[in-house]
C-alpha cells in the first residue's frame, strides 16, 4: 500500500470517528413533551445504629422502668411519592409520605400526605390555592425564625420535605422595572379545629398568615405577619443578597408576642411564664475556588432556654432518676419533648456547612461536614457525610454524627453518643 | 515644535476615533451574534451532558425560557432526581428551586446546579452583549475575533475572547478569562441547524477546561421558539409553576 493511500486510510478513519463521536449526542425532544399529568418521587431504604448516651437524660426519661440498651439498629423504609395533573387553569397536586421503621424496642409504620393541593390560576400573577400546603418561609439554610406556619426543619437534613398545614392561599405578583423589580403578596388562612391543622396551636382560631415580597435593588426582602389566634401574634422580615459572583449573605428577624415558655426549676417543679421574644437569624453561602461551598449561620432565640435552666431541668431529671420518682420522670417526660428536649431549645446557636463536590477529582462523590453548637453550653454535633450518584437515578450516603458535651449541656444529654447511618435512595 | 504639537494631537485623537469605531463595529456585530444565537424572548429544550473522565455520562434535559435583557429559567425535566427543580435568574440576581425545599435559595453565578464545567451563568446566559463590552475587533478572511471585557465584577468571567463565523454571524469559539488572565473554559459551538422561523445557529456546545482536566461538558438545543412571556413568569413566587407554561 502507497503511503498515500495510508494517509487516506487514517483519514478516513479519523473522519468515520469523528462522526461517531459527534453523533453520540443525540438529543431525542418528543420523549419530554408536556402532559396533563406527572408523577414521581424516591423509594428509600435507610439502616442506623446508635449508641445510646447511658446518662443522658432524654433516655432517663424515654427509658422510664425500662432497661436501657447500650446501643439500637433500625431499619427505615420510606416511599415519597409526588405529581399533578393540569387541566386549564387548573391544577392538582400532592405529595405522599409514607414510611416504615423496625429497631429492636419497636415498630411501626405510617402513611401521610404532606401536601394535597387544588390550584387555580386565573391570570399570571395570581394563584389561588385550597388544601393541605407546605407554606415554607424565610432565608436561613438551618434555621427560620420568620415560618410562622410551618413545621420546624430538622437543622441536620434541612432539605428533607415536611408535611403541611391545610389552607387557603392566594398569591399576587407585580413586576416593575425600578428599583423594586418584583412585589408579591401571599395570604393563607388556617382555620384550627378538633380536626383540622389541630397540632398547630389552639383550637378554634382562625388564622391569617401574611407575606410581602420585594426584590428591591437586586435583594430579597419580605416583610411577614401572623395574627393573634391559635398562636400569639408575630411578625418580622428576611433579607438575602449576593455580594458577588461566590458570596451570599443572608438574615431573618422576628418578634413574638406573649410567647409561653414552661420552665422546670431543680426539683422538677412545673411553671409557666408570658413574655415577648425576638428570634434572629444571619448567615452567608461562600464559594472557594476549589468548589467547597461553606454556609455558616448564628442564630439566636430569646425564647429559647439559658445555661441555667437546661441546668435545672436535667438536675430534676437526674433527681427524679435517681429516687426512681416515677410521677415525676413521666410529667417531665410529657412535656420535654415541646421544651428542653425538643431539637435547639437552646439561645444561641453557630451553625457550620462545608460541602465539597468531587474532591480529590472522586468522580460523582460529594463530602460534607456540619457542626450544629449550642455557644451557652459549648456542646455540639459534628457530622460528617458522603454521599455517590454514580449510578443512574440511585443515591448512596452514608453519614455519621458525633455529639459531646458536659453533663447538663444541650448535646451532652441526647439520646445518642453517637450514630452512623447509611441511605439508599432511588428516584423515578 | 508647535508642528510636532499638532501632529501629537492628531494622532491621539486618531487612535480614539479608530478605537472607538472599532467598538462599534464590534458592537454591532456582538449584538447580532446575540440575535442570531437566541430571539430575545422564546422558549427552548436543551440536554447537558456531562462527560466524565472515565467515558461516564450525567444527562440532565431542560426547558428554558428567556424575555428581554435580563430574565432567564431553567426547568429540569430530567433525571427524576431534578426533575421539578427550577433556575431563575434575573440581572445578576440567581436563585434555585427545589420542590422538596418548597422555597428559592439564592444562589451564585459560578456555583453549578448540574456540576461538570457549566455553571449557573453558563446555563442561565444572557444576551452577550448584556453583559460585556467589545474593547477589540480583528477582522480574518473568514472570520471576526471579538475582545470582550465584562461590564461589572458581577459577571461570571471577566474576559472573553469570541471566534465568530462571518457568513452566518455565530460563534464557532469563546475563550473565557478571570480577572487574573487565567483561562478558565473555552466553549465550541457546532453543528449549525435551521431551527425554524428564521433562527439558523448551532445546536451544540462543548466545553472544555484546564481547571477540570478531561472533563467535557456538552449543551444539545432544541425546538428554539419565540414566544412572549408575562413578567410575573421571572419571580421567586412563579417558580414552582414554570412547568404549567410548557
Amino acid at each position: 500500500m502507497k503511503v498515500s493511500q495510508h494517509v487516506f486510510m487514517l483519514i478516513l478513519f479519523m473522519l468515520s470517528g469523528y462522526s461517531i463521536a459527534a453523533e453520540e449526542f443525540i438529543f431525542d425532544v418528543s420523549s419530554y413533551q408536556k402532559k396533563n399529568y406527572r408523577l414521581g418521587g424516591y423509594l428509600e431504604y435507610s439502616l442506623n445504629h446508635q449508641i445510646l448516651n447511658q446518662s443522658a437524660a432524654a433516655n432517663s426519661l424515654l427509658f422510664i422502668n425500662k432497661t436501657l440498651p447500650d446501643s439500637i439498629t433500625q431499619h427505615i423504609g420510606i416511599i415519597e411519592l409526588n405529581g399533578d395533573y393540569k387541566q386549564d387553569k387548573w391544577q392538582a397536586r400532592f405529595n405522599f409520605h409514607a414510611e416504615a421503621y423496625d429497631n429492636e424496642l419497636v415498630s411501626d409504620q405510617q402513611g401521610i400526605f404532606y401536601e394535597a393541593v387544588a390550584t387555580y390560576q386565573p391570570t399570571t400573577g395570581i394563584t389561588l390555592e385550597a388544601g393541605k400546603k407546605a407554606i415554607k418561609w424565610g432565608k436561613g439554610y438551618a434555621w427560620n425564625p420568620v415560618g410562622f406556619v410551618e413545621r420546624p426543619k430538622d437543622p441536620n437534613d434541612p432539605d428533607l420535605s415536611r408535611e403541611g398545614y391545610v389552607v387557603a392561599a392566594a398569591d399576587i405578583i407585580k413586576s416593575f422595572s425600578d428599583d423594586i423589580k418584583t412585589l408579591a403578596f401571599t395570604a393563607a388562612y388556617l382555620p384550627v379545629t378538633e380536626h383540622i391543622n389541630e397540632d398547630f396551636g389552639q383550637q378554634e382560631h382562625n388564622n391569617i398568615a401574611a407575606k410581602l415580597y420585594l426584590l428591591y435593588n437586586d435583594t430579597d426582602i419580605d416583610i411577614v405577619f401572623l395574627n393573634q389566634g391559635s398562636r400569639s401574634w408575630r411578625y418580622g422580615f428576611d433579607f438575602s443578597k449576593n455580594i458577588n459572583t461566590n458570596f451570599e449573605v443572608h438574615g431573618e428577624w422576628a418578634y413574638l408576642s406573649n410567647v409561653t415558655k414552661q420552665l422546670v426549676d431543680n426539683t422538677g417543679v412545673i411553671s409557666t411564664e408570658q413574655d415577648s421574644a425576638q428570634q434572629w437569624l444571619l448567615g452567608v453561602r461562600y464559594l472557594t475556588e476549589n468548589d467547597t461551598t461553606i454556609i455558616a449561620e448564628y442564630y439566636r432565640n430569646e425564647a429559647g432556654y439559658n445555661e441555667q435552666q437546661m441546668d435545672d431541668f436535667f438536675s430534676a431529671v437526674d433527681v427524679a432518676y435517681a429516687t426512681l420518682n416515677t410521677n415525676l420522670l413521666n410529667s417531665l417526660s410529657k412535656i420535654s419533648q415541646q421544651t428542653y428536649l425538643k431539637r435547639n431549645p437552646g439561645k444561641n446557636y453557630l451553625y457550620l456547612r462545608a460541602s465539597n463536590k468531587e474532591p480529590f477529582d472522586w468522580l460523582y462523590v460529594t463530602t460534607a461536614v456540619t457542626l450544629i453548637t449550642n455557644i451557652d453550653d459549648n456542646s455540639y454535633s459534628i457530622t460528617p457525610e458522603i454521599s455517590y450518584t454514580g449510578i443512574k437515578d440511585l443515591e448512596l450516603r452514608f453519614k455519621a454524627a458525633w455529639l459531646n458535651g458536659d453533663d447538663h449541656s444541650e448535646f451532652g444529654e441526647k439520646r445518642n453518643d453517637r450514630k452512623v447511618e447509611f441511605r439508599l435512595r432511588y428516584y423515578f | 515644535m508647535r508642528i510636532k504639537i499638532h501632529l501629537s494631537i492628531f494622532y491621539i485623537i486618531a487612535v480614539l476615533l479608530t478605537s472607538t469605531a472599532f467598538a462599534d463595529d464590534g458592537t454591532t456585530i456582538l449584538k447580532k451574534v446575540d440575535r442570531n444565537l437566541q430571539p430575545e424572548s422564546y422558549e427552548m429544550y436543551r440536554k447537558l451532558i456531562n462527560v466524565e473522565p472515565d467515558g461516564d455520562r450525567k444527562e440532565f434535559v431542560l426547558y428554558s425560557i428567556k424575555k428581554g435583557r435580563d430574565k432567564m429559567v431553567a426547568l429540569f425535566l430530567d433525571p427524576p432526581s431534578e426533575k421539578g427543580r427550577s433556575s431563575l435568574r434575573d440581572g445578576d440576581n440567581m436563585w434555585l428551586y427545589i420542590p422538596n425545599v418548597g422555597k428559592p435559595l439564592r444562589i451564585t453565578s459560578l456555583q453549578s446546579v448540574v456540576g461538570g464545567v457549566f455553571n449557573n451563568s453558563d446555563i442561565l446566559r444572557l444576551d452577550y452583549h448584556q453583559e460585556y463590552n467589545v474593547t477589540g475587533v480583528t477582522n480574518e478572511k473568514d472570520k471576526y475575533i471579538l475582545e470582550l471585557k465584562a461590564k461589572t465584577n458581577s459577571v461570571a468571567y471577566d474576559r472573553l475572547k469570541m471566534w465568530v463565523d462571518k457568513k452566518n454571524l455565530v460563534p464557532t469559539k469563546i475563550e473565557a478569562y478571570a480577572a487574573s488572565g487565567l483561562l478558565i473554559k473555552t466553549l465550541h459551538y457546532s453543528k449549525i441547524t435551521d431551527f425554524g422561523n428564521g433562527i439558523i445557529r448551532p445546536a451544540m456546545l462543548q466545553t472544555d477546561s484546564p481547571l477540570y482536566k478531561d472533563y467535557q461538558s456538552i449543551m444539545l438545543f432544541s425546538n428554539i421558539k419565540k414566544r412572549s412571556f408575562a413578567d410575573e413568569v421571572f419571580t421567586l413566587n412563579y417558580m414552582s409553576r414554570i412547568e404549567s407554561l410548557r
